[in-house]
């Protein structure tokens, strides 16, 4: 079934469409909450409540990518999760990934605040001025969680020069959010 | 700002450029060009059989000479060959095949740990080799040709609610590994040999042909001529892999009709081991030492560690991992099956996408791999497997249900109602090198089922190991147990 079909069966509010919704984006969901969580356990639970919050927020939302909005849900319940079990559990995948974001943060000392929809939108026009083939590993890492060692398979490197490109790219960010920061 | 608002900055990005990444993500485009196209070397080549014969009693008379007929020959997606100029169409072609793995993935985990245990566990000194995938796409047609109880058995094992879950996961299961693209070869076949005295569902063979790619054949059962159709079919599809299985392959005048299903997987590594440093090593077998060519290499990679085993993978170019788990010296195979944390772990791979973070027990190093080189075969009879892991109706005469393929089986007089005879799966799985030359071998110590103490580890595989092959969806291909390479 397409999106838009799916989306409209929320809009009728007819429960088809989470059974249509986890036929179609389903895996997507449960394999970045994987390698997000590293805990079946804690997917599954995370997937039940990307339903439950697709059903509550459409309507009145139509998005215009089902697939982004399912991953943001996803992404924003699994840091939610990571926050609030953190102490008790390990969650892996996270804490790779966030442990790499923080070569982000520029000027610690600085305690430099932005809100979020400007973080985002500054990131965004960030990936628009890098290549493309630098932009799509910078989103399959960061947004997609997906591994250094899967990429750099898929590219012929060792994961230690995939690590590298990362760094780079990571250390790219920094400086833009120093620069719009100090611009603010 | 800290690392959070970052991670939070990152998921409100433009859905432009998510749906941009995820357009390439899975779907095995490079994430860097950077490097030339590599030539490759050493060459994994697999190759499966399913057989099931269905069985009933005809009364004669016997009608037609020797005839075969093709009732419907499957038509394979058609794919774009690789090609250094022009990269975008096979780039596409794969980018499709990947979203059909979406469909499944993650729902064959369950199945994959069930069903291993069943098929390998008992081989005792001799080399097994199964397909879960083979098996799978053999009793889902099976499912589809029973009804009641028979197909719910099935369904069970396949971890399934519905024929139509089945249906949709098996024909995306086949897409997503039917690959003849130039850089790999994986060609799932299936086909059904029908008695030609007897009328079958037109629309049911028609639904295995649209979903599984199925051809359907018609003919004398019994006859020498139809047989040998049978056997050309499978070592056509098995490229000559399997022939000394294949020519022992026959159906018998009581033959309903027989379910054939093959897999035939082939592919490189991505990087070669050096001819240079293979050389003659003593493998322990089960029944005292013999002299095995080993390769030997040092590579960068993740090692794994469970409680009663260590692993490391090797990736296949354009295509999964083949993983090597290596039981502690204190552990049989059988054991090493039955563990739960072993089934764990490679539900774990083959589950999802393989990750460093998917097991918590790992560690990327730097691993001095010495592997045999291999060519294991073996052919098994699945019935009593398939009853112990709950297959058991289509089995009985009396309770074999095949109305879906049938109809109503009275109208043909038969004493006994159809019901699965025999159930045949071969398999064979080579790992080979291009003219080896000895030089040296360096004996390191075993690996064991313990964290690595440093950051190299020498995983050595000279004692009976078992192995797993993941297509690039993550779905378990092959595995099996070397006794005796």
């Amino acid at each position: 079934m397409e999106d838009n079909e799916i989306i409209r069966l929320y809009h009728q509010r007819n429960e088809e469409a989470i059974a249509q919704t986890e036929l179609a984006h389903g895996a997507f969901c449960r394999r970045l909450a994987f390698r997000l969580l590293s805990s079946r356990e804690d997917v599954e639970e995370c997937i039940n409540d990307t339903w439950l919050a697709a059903w509550m927020r459409m309507p009145p939302d139509w998005p215009t990518s089902l697939r982004a909005f399912l991953g943001r849900i996803t992404r924003n319940l699994s840091i939610s999760r990571f926050r609030k079990n953190r102490a008790a559990k390990r969650y892996a995948g996270m804490e790779i990934l966030l442990s790499e974001l923080e070569e982000c943060v520029p000027d610690k000392g600085a305690d430099l605040q932005l809100e979020r929809e400007m973080l985002s939108g500054i990131i965004s026009r960030w990936l628009d001025s890098l290549d493309k083939e630098d932009r799509l590993l910078f989103v399959r890492r960061y947004w997609y969680a997906e591994t250094v060692k899967d990429l750099a398979a898929e590219s012929s490197m060792t994961a230690n020069q995939m690590a590298k490109q990362m760094q780079k790219l990571r250390d790219s960010l920094r400086q833009e959010l120093k620069k719009e920061g100090m611009e603010l | 700002m800290n690392r959070e608002d970052i991670y939070n900055g990152i998921t409100d990005i433009r859905d432009d450029q998510v749906e941009e990444a995820g357009a390439v993500s899975r779907s095995g485009k490079k994430a860097l060009s950077g490097r030339k196209w590599r030539k490759w070397w050493t060459i994994p080549a697999a190759a499966v059989l399913m057989a099931a014969i269905i069985a009933g009693v005809l009364w004669g008379p016997w009608s037609n000479p020797l005839r075969v007929y093709a009732i419907s020959t499957a038509e394979y997606p058609r794919q774009a060959k690789y090609s250094l100029l022009n990269e975008d169409p096979w780039r596409e072609g794969r980018r499709e095949r990947f979203q059909y793995g979406d469909i499944y993935a993650g729902t064959l985990e369950r199945y994959t740990t069930t069903i291993l245990p069943g098929l390998l566990t008992g081989a005792g000194s001799e080399n097994r080799v199964c397909s879960p995938i083979n098996v799978y796409m053999g009793l889902s047609m099976l499912a589809e040709l029973t009804e009641g109880e028979s197909r719910e058995q099935i369904l069970k094992l396949l971890d399934c609610d519905t024929i139509d879950t089945l249906r949709t996961r098996a024909g995306a299961l086949w897409n997503a590994n039917y690959a003849e693209d130039g850089t790999v070869t994986s060609i799932p076949a299936n086909s059904l040999w029908l008695n030609e005295d007897l009328d079958f569902n037109r629309r049911t063979l028609d639904l295995l042909s649209e979903t599984y790619y199925a051809s359907s054949y018609r003919g004398k059962m019994g006859t020498r001529g139809f047989d040998r159709s049978l056997r050309e079919w499978v070592d056509q599809n098995t490229n000559g892999r399997l022939k000394n299985q294949s020519s022992g392959l026959s159906m018998e005048p009581d033959t309903v009709l027989a379910l054939v299903s093959t897999f035939y997987y082939r592919a490189k590594w991505s990087q070669k081991f050096s001819k240079d440093a293979t050389a003659p090593g003593q493998f322990h077998t089960p029944n005292g030492d013999i002299t095995a060519d080993f390769m030997h290499e040092t590579i960068e990679s993740t090692y794994y560690w469970g409680e009663k085993f260590a692993a490391v993978s090797k990736y296949l170019k354009n295509s999964g991992y083949m993983w090597f788990l290596l039981p502690d010296e204190s552990v049989s195979m059988d054991e090493l099956l039955t563990d739960s944390s072993t089934m764990e772990f490679l539900g774990t791979v083959t589950g999802f996408l393989s990750t460093e973070e998917s097991w918590e027990d790992s560690k990327y190093m730097k691993i001095n791999l010495s592997l045999p080189k291999f060519d294991v075969v073996s052919d098994l009879d699945l019935v009593d497997s398939l009853k112990a892991l709950g297959i058991t109706d289509v089995f009985d005469p009396y309770e074999a249900d095949f109305t879906p393929m049938l109809g109503d089986a009275s109208q043909y007089r038969l004493p006994l109602p159809p019901y699965v005879s025999s159930v045949k799966h071969a398999a064979r799985v080579t790992i080979d090198e291009e003219g080896c030359e000895a030089t040296s071998y360096i004996e390191m110590i075993g690996a064991g089922a313990a964290a690595p103490p440093d950051d190299e580890v020498d995983f050595i595989l000279d004692r009976p190991f078992l192995f797993a092959i993941t297509g690039e969806d993550g779905a378990l291909l092959f595995a099996g147990i070397v006794n005796q390479p």
